[in-house]
């Protein structure tokens, strides 16, 4: 003896053992209570416990020889446990699979599971559908109770200890399940989770994006402020909303250049889907919790450029490809350069301190708009080609892949079989940017969905769009299937 | 020569999955995930993750015959999807019959054709399910669809192989296939037998229904119109096409104002019905077989009247706030439309009946009308597209299923 196994097999067994026993002890107690059972009962009973209690003392001593304390509660278990044997299943995982019994398990949720799993070794990630597109943090409760639960601590906390691993909940709306193409966007909550491992966003507010002449920008905004009273408090505030405001925006901008690392430019085009929606974008007002959307649109635009699609031209895979299949990377192009351009955004209210004049807001945002460019190049620099060894960086072969792929999409077929090299299966990043790359060449359907207003579009319209995300979703499907049953074979 | 068999061999399956051009025409299989799939004359085919099992709904009775009325709607709801992740089983009971999707999302090429039947393993338990053919140009999923004449339950894994496919020449290769109702299809979808337009010409003679619009001025008739069309299946006869027509015929000009001047005019000489009884008298309304049908543009109040006489018509009237048609009017720029505000108040006072005009336009009278009578009905299109839309779907739903809705 001695395997966690075991101790935990005989703990269980010596808890159930005894507590049978203590069952037949008070029942043999009541029998010899005067007119209650015969005697030939009670000498029965009285054979029967004491060879039980001459096993169970056996085990106790058993128990002992393994010098294992008796645990009461099996929680103080799973903080002492290390290592857990496979045959075992701890509480915690139960939990987490009984609180996240009822979400579905789409075939696009396990590709973005896999991918944090690359990220954060021994990390556990939950990714849980919300019904509101902001993810209330009400709709997790149940799971992070059943988290707490099996730590033995309160579940109307956020902050849990002795967890035996760290754990990544990701959420994402319901109503988006089966826009398939649009959940590119995950990507961006894959790269706070590739963050918190790196600690890029720390790195970039240790090393002062925002400096001394931004501040000075500022500062001079306000000395044209008419009353001197006004100025110093002013500065004050001006220089404290700075500073949350770059905290905030830089794990943003740093989780957007991430996403593109994981998924090239389909998530960017994602996030340009999901930002036409009017709600998000609200042009006038400067957000605490991040940056402004056109601002993030053209900083992503001008990196998936740089990085993702200038190298492309010089590969000589792609300058074997076809004409047609030449001819959707010309598109893609032409829609990321139009996305790089960008009108000078201006900002008249920031949405914490309503009553700050409109030059200071607007030099607030010219100063962080500076920080933030900073720190896209920073992270470029120093990060970028150490980032691009990474198993789940997007390469130049992935999106040389889409390019080929696309060519299925537009034939009705999945795109899962690359020709050019049928024993290697295409990446969930090349995939998802088929399926965006498909959609932009058929502009005519893009254009429908791009222009937002109140004219219906025709049913084919539609039709050919959720079959391309059908399409879409089978092929990650069938390549997670196919990787779990090599997987699988492998091992067995 | 040898001459060739009709029935692929296994030589030649490889030969269309690699090698045969252009790549749009080879055989495609995904995911083939053994090479040892391929028999020697069949290539075995996977359970996939989706099922379809059939559920109580609102159908009591399935009337094939009545099917294209019911409608994608109501027959989606006598069907639940379910999906079963890697590792996990679906359970056939006792005699029942499931939908069952491949695993496989298949490609074939014009000069073949397939047929999907159960593996002999499989065929040897208690498990049946017919052959399917596979077209020439199908793409998609092959739907099976499992009886289980077992006394005992059986659990169904996805991956497991269950059917094979056996591929035949066609010897004159269709140069466009037809692309079936199930093209495309990524997981098993309830019958489509509905789409087939010769369903009215079977069974009993139905009464059709008949919803005749009356509307102001860009308030959405077209849309209106365009959706019962597209998504109830109605066919369209339109007043206003007749009078365009009539003018047409008499080489007036077809703009709004000369059309309402023939239209009272062709009431002042021949009655206010005139133009709804020449249409109910027509060839083309006789001959029709329709069961669902609009009367486009009425216009006055025995116009209604005329369409009355059918037993079951029902009046639906259209309407907006002025201003918001106007916005619409200017905004869609269409030939023949009004180009001044003054202009487009006009035309409206001329076709709301404001002009007081024996044989005129009287919209707003039918709008009352609609708005007052148990089955009719009148909808304010102020809001969104998709609002008006629900809108119409509603009351058309109630239309046809009043005891359900």
């Amino acid at each position: 003896m001695g395997s966690e196994y075991d101790r935990t097999l005989v703990e269980h067994y010596i808890t159930s053992a005894a507590h049978r026993v203590q069952i037949l002890r008070e029942k043999i107690e009541d029998s010899k209570r005067p007119g209650t059972a015969s005697v030939s009962t009670s000498v029965l009973s009285e054979i029967l416990l004491r060879l039980l209690s001459r096993f169970f003392g056996e085990l106790r001593s058993l128990y002992q020889e393994a010098d294992v304390e008796p645990a009461q509660d099996t929680l103080r278990q799973i903080q002492t446990i290390n290592h857990v044997n496979s045959r075992v299943v701890p509480p915690l995982e139960q939990a987490i699979r009984m609180a996240t019994l009822d979400t579905p398990i789409t075939p696009i949720v396990e590709a973005y599971k896999e991918i944090a799993s690359l990220v954060q070794y021994g990390t556990q990630t939950i990714i849980h559908p919300t019904w509101d597109y902001n993810g209330s943090f009400d709709e997790i409760m149940h799971v992070l109770r059943a988290l707490a639960a099996s730590l033995g601590q309160d579940g109307s906390q956020t902050i849990f200890s002795g967890a035996p691993r760290s754990f990544v909940i990701i959420t994402y709306p319901l109503a988006e399940q089966d826009m398939v193409l649009r959940q590119a966007f995950m990507a961006h909550e894959i790269g706070h989770s590739i963050n918190v491992v790196e600690g890029l966003s720390q790195e970039l507010l240790k090393s002062r994006v925002f400096d001394a002449e931004d501040r000075q920008q500022i500062k001079q905004a306000i000395q044209k402020q008419q009353r001197e009273s006004d100025r110093e408090k002013l500065q004050g505030d001006a220089d404290k909303l700075a500073g949350e405001f770059a905290a905030h925006w830089l794990p943003e901008i740093t989780a957007d250049f991430l996403g593109l690392c994981v998924l090239g430019p389909a998530y960017l085009l994602a996030f340009d889907d999901v930002s036409f929606t009017p709600r998000l974008s609200t042009p006038s007002r400067l957000h605490r919790s991040h940056p402004p959307v056109q601002l993030r649109k053209t900083i992503m635009a001008n990196i998936v450029e740089d990085t993702f699609l200038a190298p492309i031209h010089s590969n000589d895979r792609y300058r074997s490809l076809s004409p047609q299949e030449k001819e959707v990377f010309s598109t893609v192009c032409g829609w990321i350069h139009e996305l790089s351009y960008s009108q000078p955004l201006q900002f008249t209210m920031i949405e914490s301190a309503p009553d700050m004049p409109v030059e200071v807001v607007q030099s607030i945002y010219v100063s962080l708009r500076s920080a933030v460019e900073r720190a896209i190049l920073r992270l470029k620099q120093k990060h970028l080609k150490r980032l691009s060894e990474s198993e789940w960086f997007c390469t130049t072969t992935d999106l040389i892949d889409a390019m080929e792929l696309q060519r299925l999409l537009s034939n009705g077929l999945t795109p899962t079989v690359l020709y050019s090299d049928v024993d290697r299966d295409p990446s969930f990043a090349a995939v998802m940017n088929s399926g965006w790359f498909h959609f932009l060449h058929t502009r005519q359907d893009y254009q429908y969905f791009k222009r937002g207003g109140e004219e219906p579009y025709p049913d084919e319209v539609r039709d050919r769009y959720m079959g391309l995300q059908s399409l879409v979703a089978k092929a990650i499907e069938s390549l997670q299937f196919k990787k779990e049953f090599l997987r699988r074979k492998g091992h067995g | 020569m040898a001459e060739r068999g009709n029935i692929l061999t296994r030589e030649e399956i490889l030969y269309y999955l690699m090698e045969h051009q252009p790549i749009e025409e080879r055989l495609f299989v995904s995911p083939l995930l053994e090479k040892d799939q391929l028999g020697d004359t069949s290539l075995d085919l996977r359970l996939g993750h989706y099922f379809l099992v059939s559920q109580p709904s609102r159908l009591g009775v399935l009337d094939l015959i009545s099917l294209h009325h019911v409608g994608r709607g109501v027959l989606g709801e006598s069907y639940r999807e379910v999906r079963v992740p890697y590792g996990q089983f679906f359970t056939i009971h006792p005699g029942t019959t499931v939908q069952a999707g491949t695993l496989e999302y298949l490609g074939i090429p014009a000069g073949l054709q397939g047929l999907v039947s159960l593996r002999a393993s499989v065929a040897h338990l208690p498990i049946s399910a017919r052959a399917t053919q596979v077209h020439p140009g199908h793409k998609g999923i092959v739907t099976l669809s499992l009886t289980s004449n077992a006394q005992f339950s059986i659990r169904l894994y996805p991956g497991i192989r269950v059917a094979e496919l056996q591929l035949q020449r066609v010897y004159d290769t269709i140069s466009m296939p037809r692309a079936s109702r199930y093209h495309e299809m990524t997981k098993p979808v309830p019958t489509r037998l509905h789409e087939d337009k010769d369903l009215r010409y079977l069974g009993p003679t139905v009464e059709p229904i008949i919803i005749g619009i009356a509307s102001s001025i860009a308030a959405g008739r077209t849309t209106a119109v365009g959706h019962l069309l597209d998504r109830h299946g109605f066919t369209l006869f339109s007043l206003g096409d007749m009078l365009k027509d009539e003018a047409v015929a008499r080489g007036l000009p077809i703009g709004r104002s000369a059309l309402q001047e023939l239209g009272t005019e062709l009431r002042e000489i021949h009655g206010n019905a005139y133009l709804a009884a020449r249409l109910r008298t027509s060839s083309r309304w006789l001959s029709s077989r329709a069961t669902l049908v609009i009367v486009d543009s009425l216009k006055h109040e025995d116009e209604v009247e005329e369409f009355r006489k059918q037993r079951r018509f029902t009046l639906l009237g259209i309407t907006a706030p002025q201003e918001k048609r106007w916005e619409r009017l200017r905004n869609r720029r269409r030939q023949g439309d009004p180009e001044s505000p003054e202009a487009f108040q006009q035309q409206d006072a001329i076709d709301r009946g404001l002009e007081s005009t024996p044989h005129g336009q009287e919209v707003d009278r039918l709008l009352e009308i609609a708005d007052s009578e148990n089955e009719d009905c009148l909808i304010d299109n102020s809001g969104t597209v998709t609002e008006f839309l629900s809108e119409l779907d509603r009351f058309v739903m109630r239309l046809l299923y009043p005891s359900a809705v």
